[in-house]
């Protein structure tokens, strides 16, 4: 599987929304269902970047493309970082209706978390400690084979 | 303890709002209080404390905690008490004692299951509004005595102290 994988600055360059509504312009288009979903979880998902999980385990986007990974980045690093290094996605991660985002969480945080994304069918909140590991997307239906008729190519 | 050096005063003020909230979020955890409400509202109250330690507006933020079956009455009480001029030159490194806000927690002890709780940010004067935010007054500390802990958070020219009623 091929993976991507980008390092946002967080606290104190940005503030952990600023760096949650980075994240979500970095996967998502605006305007889309996505988009919508991931904005509504923004409290509770900058709680999670403020309390640094994201320093060492990613949140991860699984869909139809690449994995995504994303880790924040804190402290003297993220005044040093340089921004340039955020670039956007060749693709959206977050396409269609077959994408996952898993958040990690630890401790108590777990179960407040859980139930704060609830109402978010593709967000999911995973142990920190490694017990979890993120979901994988059930595979689409693979679309039929193309075949290129060589005879059509050759007709007027 | 962990520090970064820093001289630009916008990086420590959001240094300062994000750990005093992570400090509040501590203590409400660990007395036994529900944080599902300070997750409900983390984006509202960042963007609060952020603004107003940047602005220079905030002087406390409080967290009062109170017994359902009284709502009138604290039966406990957070500060964190801003000092701007912490450092003179401006250019404290970026520093958070976790152990401060464990020692508060600790000597002030835990609160029934049937207790909750509100952050209140105690602003100066021309202090600019922010959306989801709005005017209330603090509940009487009647009967309950402030114990300072001290510094707990510091950065750039800012210093926040942390203090317990019980």
């Amino acid at each position: 599987m091929t993976i991507v994988a980008r390092r946002l600055a967080s606290v104190p360059r940005r503030t952990s929304v600023e760096t949650w509504r980075r994240l979500v312009d970095l996967i998502s288009v605006e305007g889309s269902p996505a988009r919508a979903e991931l904005l509504k979880i923004t409290s509770v998902a900058s709680m999670l970047i403020a309390e640094e999980y994201t320093r060492t385990a990613p949140v991860t986007i699984l869909g139809g493309g690449p994995l995504v990974r994303i880790y924040t980045i804190h402290g003297e690093d993220a005044i040093d970082h340089d921004l340039g290094d955020e670039a956007d996605l060749a693709f959206n991660p977050t396409s269609g209706n077959s994408w996952l985002l898993s958040v990690p969480a630890g401790g108590t945080d777990i179960a407040i978390a859980r139930a704060a994304v609830a109402a978010a069918p593709h967000v999911e909140i995973r142990d920190v400690a490694g017990a979890d590991q993120p979901t994988p997307v059930p595979k689409m239906s693979r679309p039929p084979d193309l075949v290129l008729d060589l005879e059509e190519l050759g007709r007027p | 303890m962990s520090t970064v050096k820093v001289n630009t005063a916008v990086y420590s003020a959001t240094h300062v709002a994000t750990n005093m909230l992570r400090g509040l979020k501590q203590i409400i955890a660990g007395c036994g209080l529900d944080a599902s409400k300070l997750a409900e509202h983390w984006s509202v109250l960042e963007a609060g404390v952020s603004t107003w330690v940047g602005s220079g507006h905030l002087r406390e933020l409080i967290l009062e905690v109170w017994s359902n079956t009284s709502p009138n009455k604290l039966i406990g009480r957070f500060d964190f008490t801003i000092d701007y001029s912490y450092y003179s030159d401006g250019e404290g490194e970026l520093w958070l004692d976790p152990e401060a806000v464990a020692w508060a927690i600790k000597k002030s002890g835990s609160y029934p299951s049937s207790c909750d709780y509100r952050i209140v940010a105690d602003t100066t004067p021309g202090a600019p509004p922010v959306e989801g935010w709005s005017d209330t007054a603090l509940r009487s500390t009647t009967g309950l005595r402030r114990h300072s802990i001290g510094t707990a958070i510091g950065g750039g020219s800012i210093g926040a102290g942390l203090s317990y009623w019980k």
